[in-house]
Parts: C-alpha cells; structure tokens; sequence
C-alpha cells in the first residue's frame, strides 16, 4: 500500500480542519499548495472554504452556507438541485425561506436557527437535526450543523 | 478609468481567462469594455472590488454582489445603464436608493435615471433595442411611484404637462419627469398624452382650468397644439403656455416661451410665472379695495 504523508491543517483550537470549495463541495486540487486565490480552480464558481473535520461535505453531499443574520451565502451545486432555486437567487435570503425544522418531537420550534446562529458564532461542537425543504411534506433530511469560514459561518450539510 | 487586459486580470485575481470570461456570462460582471480590435478591457477598480469581496465571502456570487454595490464607485447614470442593459430590476433598483442618499429625489432624476435611459436609446432611424423599452417602462414606473409619493398640493394653481411623444420616447420621461417635480414643489402637476381624442381632450382642458400648459415632446402636428392652446385659453384668460422641449417647431419670432431644457430649470421657471401670477392677483386685489374705500 502506498501511503504518502500529508500535512494536516488544523484550526486555532488544534482541531483537524478539511477545505472544500463553497459550491462544487470538491476539495482543493493537492497541487494548489499555497493557491493565490480563494476560487476554486475545479469549478470557478465556489470560494475555498474550511470547516472541522466530520462536519466538511463528502464528495456529493449537499450544503449550504449561513452567515449569523441567517442568510444564505452559499448553496452548493447539489443543494440548489435539491432545494430547487439556483445559487443566484438563494444569496441574502433568509434561510428560513429554503428549510425549516422538522423535528416534531422538538418542545423549541426555532431549534434550526439556533443551532445556525451557534454555529456562526462560537466554537460549538457540531450538531444534527431534522430538515425539510419549505412547503414540502414528508421529505426529511437529517443535517449537521457546524462552523466553517473564513469569514466566519454556519456550514449545513444535508444527508440524503 | 484604469483597464488591464484579460491575461492580466486573470492573474490579478488568481484565476483564468476561461473562467473570468465564464463570470462575465453568468454574473456580467467583471463588465469589460471592448477595444476597437474587440479585446476585453477591465476596469482595475472593479477587479479590485472583486479581489477584496473574495475575502469577506463565501462564494462567487456573494462576492460579485458585494463588488458590485462597493466597487462601481458612487451610483452613477453608467451603473444604473449597466444594470438596465442586463434587465436587472433588483440592481436598478438598489443604484437608485444608494443615489438617493447622497442626492435628492430631483438630482437623482436629472443626474441618473434620465441620463441612464437616455445612453440605452438606439440612434436615430434605427428601431427601439429591448433594454431601453425595458429601461423606458422601469424608469416611468419608477417616477410613477415617486408621485404617489409626493406631498400633497400646496398651491391652488394646476399645471398641465401635455406629452405629444409616444413611448419609449426619450421626451415622455422627461415629461414625467417634470410632472413628478413639480408635484413634489407642491404644485397641482397633470401629465397627460396628447394621443388621445382631440375633442375629449379639449373638454379635459376646460375642466381642469390650468394656469399654464406645458407643450413637451416633438410627436403631435401643430394643428393639434392649436387647439389645444385655443382650449386652454378659452378656460383660463391669461393662461401661461410654455414649450418643453421642442414641441413647437423653433421660428424667429416664437410667441410661446421655451422653458429651460432640464426639468429642473422648466419646473423652477415655471414656479417663477405661478408666483409671478399670485403676485400680479394680489396686486389687482389690493388696488381694487384701495377703489372701493376711496
């Protein structure tokens, strides 16, 4: 087995960080050691995020990108499939206008935007709920919920 | 204005041409100008603007949104061109609230909107293009809007603007125009198109009496005016009529006074001859009780 060492970037609290391009989800070319630009070369359309490790999309998984006013500054290529509304349109809106909670069991019906505002601002641990698309019933997603930047955000990877 | 070539734009934001190019098609922005041979010509502000909005955003899109408001400098008659041509309402939109809070509402007419419909107009003998028939009718809803905005009147004397120009003319917003800044002064301001049923029209003259009439636009035969001037008159005796913008075509000895070319300077004049009416009735009415006490 050929095993070639790679550095490991961590974040300010040590933690094992993973970057990945704000819309294609990919991550950096390896050859992109120290890139000049933020943009991702695979794509050109998504800007290079970091988020922990186990709460960074996996290849193919859909995302969004939510800042501390609950706006959405990101929408992968995936997600804007699976929400319906492209990129474009998504940005600076509410997130509440894409997902709501759908946690029934849930006593605090603002569990989702809690769970965001957290994640935007503090070095909370990640945390999963329970999604739907607005206006659509009986489709569930089960999400994690962490930080991710720079510039600091909420990182909401949705499980197909 | 600076401009660097694609190669060197590209390099300046760490990308390549390709997708520079692929942002231009998607985002219209960067927005480069275009030399005689045809290359790309991009403004290193806006460039610049881009490369500092990577830094605060999470994506492409953000951060051509951001470079956009910041970058573009002060809302001009360009970016409000810009965002027309692309038929971006919501760009538009946003050029004007931030020219409204460095300029009044009559600036921002006279400086942006106006100039702004008036680059997207196709040249003479050529047809009307799609986005200035689209910058024509966001332009006239906008002024509409700012009508109903507008305080109520404070003068008692109205003011008719008839509009001889058919859209998109260029002379029907500024005829608009006129109408929105009047109304905003206080006074009793009506636009109204002089397409409409010559007879009807006439009536509609009568009642509503004005003190002066505003002859605008190049679009109705001399005939039609006449009557309308002969309505008019037949109204209100002494009645101001005034020609904006060419309607009547230019003679030596022209009886009907042209008001300035701007709507700014037309509406100033125009207060000028109700305040100069006012002045002239208080005058008759002060003599005509000296008479009665003598």
């Amino acid at each position: 087995m050929n095993r070639a060492l790679h550095a490991v970037q961590i974040d300010s609290h040590g933690r094992p960080v993973e970057a990945f391009c704000g819309h294609c989800g990919r991550p950096p070319e390896p050859s992109d050691t120290q890139p000049a630009t933020r943009v991702c070369r695979r794509c050109g359309l998504g800007l290079v995020l970091q988020a922990p490790k186990g709460i960074a999309p996996q290849a193919g998984e859909p995302f969004l990108v939510v800042d501390s006013r609950l706006e959405v500054c990101a929408v992968s290529r995936k997600a804007e499939d699976l929400l319906g509304v492209p990129e474009t349109r998504a940005v600076n809106r509410h997130v509440s206008e894409f997902l709501v909670s759908a946690a029934v069991e849930s006593s605090k019906p603002h569990d989702l935007l809690t769970q965001l505002v957290t994640a935007a601002t503090s070095e909370e641990d990640v945390h999963t709920v329970v999604v739907r698309p607005v206006d659509e019933f009986g489709v569930r997603y089960k999400a994690r919920i962490g930080p991710c930047g720079p510039p600091r955000a909420a990182l909401v990877v949705l499980e197909e | 204005m600076t401009t660097v070539r694609t190669n060197a734009a590209a390099v300046m934001l760490g990308v390549s041409p390709n997708t520079l190019r692929s942002w231009e098609r998607r985002f219209g922005f960067p927005t480069p100008r275009r030399t005689a041979g045809g290359h790309r010509q991009f403004d290193l502000r806006e460039l610049e603007a881009l490369r500092q909005a990577f830094e605060q955003t999470h994506n492409v899109s953000s951060a051509v949104r951001l470079a956009r408001e910041r970058g573009a400098g002060p809302p001009s008659a360009r970016r409000l061109r810009s965002a027309l041509s692309r038929f971006d309402e919501e760009e538009a939109d946003r050029v004007l609230e931030e020219s409204l809070t460095v300029r009044s509402v009559e600036r921002t007419v006279e400086e942006v909107l106006l100039p702004a419909v008036e680059m997207l107009a196709a040249p003479d003998g050529e047809s009307p293009t799609p986005e200035h028939g689209f910058a024509w009718r966001w332009a006239a809803a906008w002024m509409a809007a700012g009508r109903r905005a507008a305080p109520p009147a404070s003068r008692p004397e109205p003011v008719l603007v008839l509009d001889t120009s058919r859209p998109p003319a260029t002379d029907g917003l500024h005829a608009r125009a006129l109408e929105l800044l009047l109304r905003r002064a206080g006074v009793r301001a009506l636009c109204l198109a002089v397409d409409a049923d010559a007879g009807r029209l006439s009536s509609a003259v009568g009642t509503i009496a004005p003190r002066a009439v505003v002859l605008s636009g190049a679009g109705a035969s001399l005939d039609a005016l006449g009557r309308l001037v002969y309505a008019a008159r037949r109204a209100v005796s002494g009645v101001g009529v005034f020609d904006f913008r060419g309607a009547l075509p230019e003679r030596g000895a022209a009886s009907v006074p042209r008001l300035g070319g701007s709507a700014l300077r037309a509406r100033d004049e125009l207060i000028a001859h109700l305040d100069g009416r006012a002045a002239n009735r208080e005058r008759l009415a002060r003599s005509a009780g000296d008479g009665r006490r003598r």
